[in-house]
């Protein structure tokens, strides 16, 4: 059955590759995709932007670009001020593909002059970089199709000013976790606590070292995060550090799932595969009823899983990294790195083990730590490194 | 200037004396803070910023096996020694992070070791989590331990960054060779590149006109034919612009996993020859490119190239560079070559995505662009020394790299005299 597919696949690569067809698009102007797009401004630039399904990129440019694990996002940049600015494709997709590589990809199907055209087509159609006061430029950035709905940064900016926009666009068929969540309506008025900073450090170092399972019984793994940040600062961190949000009911967050905050799973569970292996870490997220000062803040569990399994098998053969600190000092990183960290600070609350006396969560899994729970405020803005506050908490090292 | 600091003979001496003492420190007679673990040889390397002091080693193949009893260069695990001195009076933070955005925790270390049949606390297991460097290092300590990064294939080159409160930063950089494998940083000695007499202190207009006045190509050796444009300048300390190069993810090496199967098909077309160079040299100025960095995308196909050489000019006293940047998309036959990489003809698209690249890793602080390279249109492209279409706007683009890191608000634009 396999072979048979592959034998077919082989020949369908042959006829593509003697094919001697026209390139045929059609204008993006008339395209009902971009009915669709999101508008958002920021101080002088305004920007639009829309991501046409697979079915829409075929229509568009005869071309199945999904299947080759490219998704075109179009853009719409408009600028209001009197500078020149400069659009940062790079902030879309760290690792786009040039409009020339994406015309590379299907050159075997066309005639001499089809392909000369549909090179034609790729180039003229990208993203221009530069838009002049007044100008309104628009075009397709080239990314890589991820799981889910399309989340991306935006990066505009001129001399001594940037605009960083985040665009969050649904995408047929895909329903993310946490858009089962009704945020507005989690907690009771009377049931937010809001706090300032001292409150805050008081707060979190008294919580629950864990979360529970099911019944509320037992201990699950232990709460070795906490985020300050809007919803916004916390989407914007997330994607500029590279994490998949997940489908609602994924096999792949069945383990996730099981771990409980207030009775309830993560609002929202968030992975990062390792670019040369099946290990991935994962970032699980509750809003707590806290806030500090009008910031909401979430608290959260990060951990490393080495299995790779899925589903049913995950129970089985699901092995976290015991070294559970290891994964709480990757995420300080990746946040730091990423430029979303404003600041951060240490707070106690769980109980340290040893490596040769580890503790033991509700499905068996064991881990030791020193104890503590990282705090990362994180920022809507991007922030360089060496601005970030080191606020002076914990510091005392348990791990000796 | 010498940033990369050969082992010297006191060095050695002292760490063989620190050797035989190291044996007690490790096994938990530490000293207060200090948290030491022996080097893995005595190829140290040592650069002090301020109040902090690095040292490095990277422990070749066999040392890595004789230290963790285990063959981890075959699991793509290759260890690297560091131990930050903290002589300042406040905590500081080293971010193993900024030595390889994917390193493996201790743990995974030993769990790829055991080819995954996973034991809690094994020895192994507790050995390699003893020998961790850790993250925080007080005001006062020593700490030294083990960082465990990807494979590099020769020689080791990686940031280390260190970071303390109100912006304090100590950004390094390292290049270590490790025996058995092969060499491929060639340590230029940039002081004596041009006699006194040859350099050429530049003003804001003298660059502009200096970069202007440059070849617009690279050229084969000969110097006969043309070859790729010139469209990238940067201004900017050695130091700096490989610390800047690094960040982004550009390396004078591979990593084994990405390279192997693409080596084994090349080397077996080509010989070993190509396996050892697979960046071609190109010249300028005479030469051969004086810094040749890769970097690797997704599909081991997908690689971008830049080659760079040092000017005589220098701008506010740092030294001016000039360099070539291209984007393969593909792979092609030719009759000359066998294979060659497809180059993405719309070199202008490559040019700015350095640019984006060394922004996102916060290096650059000023841009702007100047004319040199020549027009040539979409429809009239001009031909490299392998046959490669190209059209550009004609111009270069000019970075001007930043010590200290920068974030995308903080960049000034330069008009330069001309914009793309």
């Amino acid at each position: 059955m396999r072979y048979t597919s592959v034998l077919l696949a082989a020949g369908l690569q042959f006829l593509a590759g003697c094919a001697t067809a026209p390139f045929v698009s059609s204008p993006v102007e008339q395209a009902t995709f971009t009915d669709r797009a999101i508008e958002q401004t920021q101080g002088i630039v305004r920007v639009a932007a829309a991501v046409p399904d697979a079915d829409e990129t075929r229509s568009l440019t005869g071309l199945d670009l999904y299947a080759k694990g490219i998704q075109p996002v179009w853009l719409q940049v408009t600028n209001l001020g009197d500078t020149r600015v400069r659009a940062a494709i790079h902030s879309v997709d760290d690792e786009y593909f040039s409009p020339m590589e994406v015309a590379w990809k299907f050159r075997r199907y066309f005639s001499k002059r089809g392909r000369a055209d549909m090179e034609r087509w790729f180039y003229e159609n990208q993203m221009p970089r530069w838009i002049d006061p007044g100008e309104t430029r628009s075009g397709f950035v080239f990314t890589h199709v991820g799981k889910g709905n399309k989340g991306f940064n935006f990066d505009v900016y001129s001399s001594g000013q940037s605009f960083n926009f985040n665009f969050f666009i649904r995408m047929p068929g895909f329903y993310a976790d946490y858009m089962d969540v009704d945020f507005e309506r989690l907690y009771e008025d009377d049931e937010i606590r809001v706090v300032d900073l001292d409150g805050l450090r008081e707060i979190l170092a008294a919580l629950p070292c864990c979360s529970a399972d099911e019944s509320g019984n037992a201990a699950g793994d232990p709460i070795n995060v906490a985020v300050v940040g809007t919803r916004v600062a916390m989407r914007r961190s997330l994607l500029r550090a590279r994490w998949q949000e997940t489908a609602a009911n994924d096999p792949e967050t069945a383990v996730a799932r099981s771990h409980r905050y207030r009775g309830r799973p993560p609002d929202g569970t968030f992975q990062k595969s390792r670019p040369d292996g099946s290990e991935r870490k994962e970032l699980r997220l509750w809003l707590s009823p806290l806030q500090l000062e009008q910031t909401p803040v979430w608290i959260g569990q990060v951990s490393y899983d080495m299995s790779g399994a899925t589903g049913k098998k995950a129970f089985k053969k699901y092995h976290i990294d015991p070294d559970i600190d290891d994964a709480r000092m990757y995420l300080l990183q990746n946040f730091w790195y990423s430029q979303s960290l404003s600041a951060l600070g240490y707070v106690g609350g769980v109980p340290a083990a040893k490596i040769n006396a580890p503790s033991y969560n509700f499905a068996g899994a064991n881990y030791f730590t020193d104890g503590l729970r990282v705090v990362l405020f994180v920022s809507e803005k991007p922030i360089a490194m060496d601005e970030t506050d080191i606020l002076p908490w914990e510091l005392l090292l348990r791990e000796e | 200037m010498s940033y990369l600091r050969v082992p010297r003979p006191a060095l050695i001496m002292g760490c063989i004396l620190w050797m035989l003492a190291a044996p007690v420190l490790a096994q938990g007679a530490t000293n207060g803070k200090d948290q030491r673990v022996p080097p893995p040889n005595d190829r140290l390397h040592e650069t002090v910023i301020g109040e902090v002091r690095v040292t490095t080693a990277v422990p070749s193949a066999d040392e890595a096996q004789a230290i963790f009893g285990a063959k981890l260069y075959q699991r793509n695990i290759q260890p690297v020694w560091i131990q930050v001195e903290n002589l300042s009076d406040e905590t500081l933070w080293f971010l193993p992070l900024g030595l390889d955005e994917a390193y493996f925790t201790p743990i995974e270390t030993s769990y790829r070791h055991q080819n995954r049949i996973f034991i809690l606390n094994p020895e192994t297991n507790q050995d390699i989590y003893q020998k961790r460097m850790r993250l925080r290092v007080e005001a006062g300590a020593v700490r030294s331990g083990y960082v465990f990064s990807r494979v590099d294939e020769g020689t080791k080159s990686f940031n280390v960054d260190v970071l303390g409160d109100e912006g304090r930063h100590y950004m390094m950089t390292f290049f270590v060779p490790v025996p058995g494998l092969r060499i491929d940083h060639y340590d230029v000695d940039w002081e004596n590149l041009y006699s006194a007499d040859e350099i050429r202190k530049v003003d804001r207009d003298g660059l502009i006109a200096g970069l202007e006045a440059l070849p617009c190509c690279v050229t084969d050796k000969a110097g006969e034919n043309n070859g790729d444009p010139l469209n990238i300048a940067f201004v900017g300390r050695p130091k700096d612009l490989y610390y800047a190069l690094i960040r982004a993810g550009w390396d004078e090496t591979e990593t084994i996993y990405r390279a192997s199967l693409f080596k084994t098909v090349a080397s077996s077309l080509m010989g070993s020859e190509y396996r050892y160079s697979p960046i071609s040299a190109l010249f300028v100025f005479g030469r051969g490119q004086d810094v040749a960095l890769q970097k690797a995308r997704a599909n081991i196909n997908q690689r971008n190239h830049l080659r760079l050489w040092m000017t005589p000019m220098r701008y506010e006293g740092v030294p001016v560079w000039i360099g070539q940047i291209s984007r393969d998309i593909g792979v092609r036959l030719t009759w000359k070559t066998i294979t060659t990489h497809k180059i993405d003809p719309d070199v202008d698209e490559t040019r700015e995505y350095l640019l984006e690249d060394l922004v996102y890793a916060q290096s650059v602080n000023k841009f702007g662009y100047v004319k040199g390279v020549g027009t040539a249109a979409y429809d009239k492209p001009r031909g490299n020394l392998t046959g490669d279409p190209y059209f550009t706007d004609g111009l270069r683009i000019v970075l001007f790299v930043s010590a200290d890191p920068v974030d995308i608000s903080e960049i000034e634009v330069l008009n330069l005299g001309v914009r793309p």
